[in-house]
């Protein structure tokens, strides 16, 4: 599983393909103060990006690629 | 490295492998239909794969050749030599950045400009009509730069001063780039953020909202929300390229080179201040600095041979203007020393230098962070993509980094089998050769009287003998195949022959990763297949006769591969009607295989063993699948002939289990020597069941056969002198009593009467060839380490 859901944390690893999107939305519905790890996290699918936008987690670690960091920052920084 | 990219490697090497021999058999054949399918598949799946990483000049170029293919394949383009070279280069080229990618994990500096050339000498091929998605989109492209207000938003941060500089001193056009993915792109497979990502030398980019995020309730994970804007020094038939499946959606804008930077002298103007003004004051600095910074950038952009120079040049030009400019003689004095050497080292130092003078430290703190610093994870929306490590020729790192000569390093070799047999033959001389050293050591301590010589001799030989043991485990390894090769085609053919038969079947594996040698498991298809076939027809009932019995209407067969030992074992199961001794008793009766006397006495088991037996087949009716005559008896000899066990066990109603005992490997095989008369022959280890010594009054003679008596067993007696056609009599009797082998063979127990028992030893066991190939008793010949031939006995072709 690319993600890990943890309570208070989220654990992106290897490809978040657009099927993870749901699962993410879902749990961050119910939560509060989650924490977002992408350090090891190689490939992000747009549709996951977005829904970390939209709910502008407490804290991002960013992935370990610094390229794939931009554009992670790139999009949740969008307004 | 990351797990992504290693498989990617691994992918890439073979598929470049598989592309590069396809194109050379379609220059042969240009015609072939397959096999440009084949390498357009191959080609487009590395384009594919590559775009999940930061590796765009690859896919570029890679792209660039998929096109030519599908230009091949529609048949508008023929495949001549000189598209085949092209191509062929191409995929060097590739091969050659795999090896970057696995080295360092990224390109070289120089890729951009590699790619973008040899991707510009296959499209010159391309004929004008093919359909370029991208060619209709060309007046738009050329468009005015009124529709790119946008590109005022983007104009206060250093990437943007940056690549003004860089397009006014290089003359490069700018072009603004907006993509409003569809709301609905998710849905077709799009992922416009990693699209995005695939667009070259992007300097500035800006992400935004089409509309403000909703609460999370009512978030639509799968409606794309984003619009993309960034600024390239891409040439425009790339972007477009690279978007042309999006066209619609995406809006490319070719600004002039000078654009950027009256912008910039615009927006200076509107706050009151003179961009390049002589006065010198901080904002200017700030500005002058800026400009500076960005020269460096372009320094270190990737180009080809020559190319640096002139970059050097034009980037001296402009900082002897800004310099001049500011009026500060301290800094035209640092940058007349920098001039002196004027590397890309020395302007670099410069530069640096004046950054790091308090006085010159812009007052206004927007401009001038350090280089290719990263966005943080909650600033805004702009990133500065491409932030090339400065590079400095002198740098010892940065030779290695350009690579020459370097070789892409490949994971998986494929060799001829010719080779991989000779390879396995010379090291079956080498485990020969080596047996001659104890033979070495024993004549230089018998003739030479040198005992010292003898253990020196002796303790070599424990060395080669012991690499040679691991060099043979090691090209044994190489042979190794999974089962799952001979495994591979039954799920279909279960499936046809359910069908064919309107029974319902399932099929189950396990163990398809066992390993044995691959010409056990070349030869394992024909009686596996032989096998589930007389399961499918015999073993498993029909539909009703299964519910009536109680069973489930769909029946099971399983195939099951693993090791025991030093054997590979192979079972099929089902779970049909079984083998009902009764019936195959009155049957081989019938057909005269045996005696009523021996029915009645025989066990079930055996009864199940007679399937076994040549001529014998209990299928009522011949069908098209099994029944042919060739029954398991067929089996039992091709698996005997791998020097294998087949074994049958059956619960009437139940189902039956067929277990194939395979060796793992056949290089090599043991065998036992034993002198008769004066010759030594080898008896191979598997028919030996052990050697016991008797004297004279254990023999009985029962009329002309001799016989003796083992644990309570009659085992026949054969002198082998006999059976070996050598003079009566040879066999002696020593003092311990004869010598006696007990072998097992065709399931019996024979005593053979022999002169000596001599060591086991492992022999590549060679078979006759040409004349003395039709020789009958023998399995072939093994070299001893003496020189000496050894003969090998097929006892069951004798006995």
């Amino acid at each position: 599983m690319p993600l890990q859901f943890e309570a208070s944390t989220v654990h992106f690893q290897d490809e978040c393909m657009v099927e993870e999107a749901l699962s993410l939305v879902e749990f961050l519905r119910t939560r509060e103060g989650v924490r977002i790890d992408m350090k090891d996290c190689a490939y992000i699918h747009t549709a996951v990006l977005q829904v970390l936008a939209a709910a502008a987690p407490r804290e991002i670690v960013l992935p370990e690629s610094s390229e794939t960091g931009r554009w992670v920052s790139a999009v949740l920084g969008a307004r | 490295m990351n797990p992504l990219l290693d498989r990617f490697i691994a992918e890439a090497q073979e598929l470049i492998q598989q592309s590069a021999s396809g194109v050379l058999r379609l220059e042969k054949d240009p015609g072939n239909e397959a096999v440009i399918n084949e390498v357009f598949r191959a080609v487009h799946t590395l384009k594919g794969s590559s775009g999940l990483f930061n590796i765009q000049p690859l896919t570029h170029l890679v792209h660039a050749g998929e096109d030519l293919l599908s230009a091949v394949r529609s048949g508008a383009l023929e495949l001549g030599n000189d598209i085949a070279d092209h191509i062929l280069d191409m995929l060097d080229q590739v091969g050659v950045w795999i090896g970057d990618l696995e080295r360092d994990e990224t390109l070289p500096p120089a890729s951009a400009e590699v790619s973008r050339k040899l991707a510009s000498a296959l499209r010159k091929f391309l004929p004008q009509s093919f359909d370029d998605p991208a060619a209709g989109k060309k007046d738009e492209i050329e468009a005015g730069p009124a529709s790119v207000d946008w590109v005022d938003a983007l104009s206060g941060g250093p990437e943007f001063a940056g690549l003004a500089a860089a397009a006014a001193v290089t003359s490069t056009p700018v072009i603004a780039l907006e993509y409003r993915p569809q709301e609905a792109c998710f849905y077709s497979g799009e992922d416009p953020v990693n699209l995005m990502r695939q667009a070259p030398e992007l300097y500035v980019l800006s992400v935004s909202l089409r509309s403000p995020w909703p609460s999370l309730d009512d978030l639509d994970p799968y409606r794309c929300n984003l619009v993309f804007r960034a600024l390239t020094l891409a040439p425009a038939d790339e972007i477009a390229h690279l978007f042309r499946y999006v066209m619609d959606q995406v809006s490319i804008t070719t600004l002039p080179p000078d654009f950027l930077a009256s912008k910039l002298q615009r927006a200076g103007h509107a706050e009151g201040q003179k961009p390049f003004a002589a006065s010198g004051g901080s904002a200017a600095h700030g500005m002058a600095l800026r400009i500076a910074q960005e020269q460096l950038t372009i320094l270190a952009l990737p180009g080809g041979e020559g190319e640096g120079e002139k970059r050097l040049a034009s980037v001296r030009a402009t900082l002897a203007n800004i310099v001049d400019s500011l009026g500060d003689s301290g800094l035209a004095a640092s940058f007349g020393c920098a001039c002196e050497t004027c590397t890309p080292a020395s302007i670099a130092a410069f530069v640096q230098d004046w950054q790091n003078q308090p006085r010159n430290a812009p007052a206004d703190g927007g401009g001038a962070p350090a280089n290719g610093s990263g966005a943080r994870a909650s600033v805004g929306a702009r990133v500065h993509l491409p932030a090339p490590a400065l590079h400095d020729e002198s740098h010892p790192e940065d030779g290695k980094a350009n690579g020459h000569g370097h070789k892409p390093t490949q994971k998986v070799l494929k060799v001829d089998q010719g080779k991989m047999d000779s390879l396995m033959n010379l090291i079956g001389e080498l485990v020969v050769s080596k047996n001659s050293l104890p033979f070495l050591a024993r004549r230089a301590e018998d003739v030479y009287g040198s005992r010292e010589l003898a253990r020196e001799i002796k303790d070599q030989y424990g060395v080669i003998d012991r690499l040679a043991q691991e060099m043979q485990a090691a090209i044994m390894a190489v042979r190794l195949q999974p089962v799952s090769e001979a495994f591979d085609r039954f799920p279909r053919l279960v499936r046809d022959l359910a069908r064919k038969l309107s029974k319902k079947i399932d099929l189950s594996m396990e163990g398809e990763n066992t390993a044995a040698d691959k010409a056990i498991i070349a030869a394992l298809g024909e009686p596996l297949l032989h096998i589930v076939r007389n399961s499918i027809d015999h073993g498993v009932e029909m539909p009703e006769e299964r519910a009536a019995a109680g069973k489930s209407e769909q029946a099971l067969i399983g195939l099951k591969a693993y090791q025991e030992s030093d054997q590979i074992v192979i079972e099929v199961t089902d779970d049909g009607r079984g083998i009902d001794p009764a019936k195959i008793k009155s049957s081989a009766l019938s057909k005269g295989v045996i005696t009523g006397e021996q029915a009645e006495r025989m066990p079930d088991q055996e009864a199940i063993n007679l399937v076994f037996q040549p001529g014998f087949s209990t299928a009522s009716q011949v069908t098209d699948l099994s029944g042919r005559g060739v029954g398991m008896d067929v089996v039992r000899s091709n698996i005997e002939k791998l020097g294998g066990q087949v074994t049958v066990s059956s619960v009437a109603g139940k189902g039956t289990t067929v277990r194939l005992f395979l060796p793992l490997s056949m290089a090599v095989t043991r065998v036992m020597m034993v002198e008769v008369g004066t010759t030594l022959v080898g008896i191979p280890m598997d028919v030996i069941v052990e050697t016991v010594r008797l004297s004279a009054k254990q023999v009985y003679a029962i009329k002309h056969s001799e016989t003796f008596v083992l644990r309570d067993t009659i085992i026949p007696l054969v002198r082998m002198c006999r059976l070996l056609g050598m003079p009566e009599g040879c066999n002696r009797e020593s003092d311990l009593g004869m010598a006696v082998l007990v072998v097992r063979v065709k399931g019996a127990l024979v005593g053979l009467t022999v002169d000596q028992f001599r060591e086991s030893i492992d022999v590549i066991l060679k078979p006759f060839e040409g004349l003395l190939s039709g020789l009958m008793g023998y399995a072939g010949t093994a070299l001893l380490g003496d020189g000496r031939v050894l003969l090998v006995l097929n006892l069951k072709e004798i006995l």
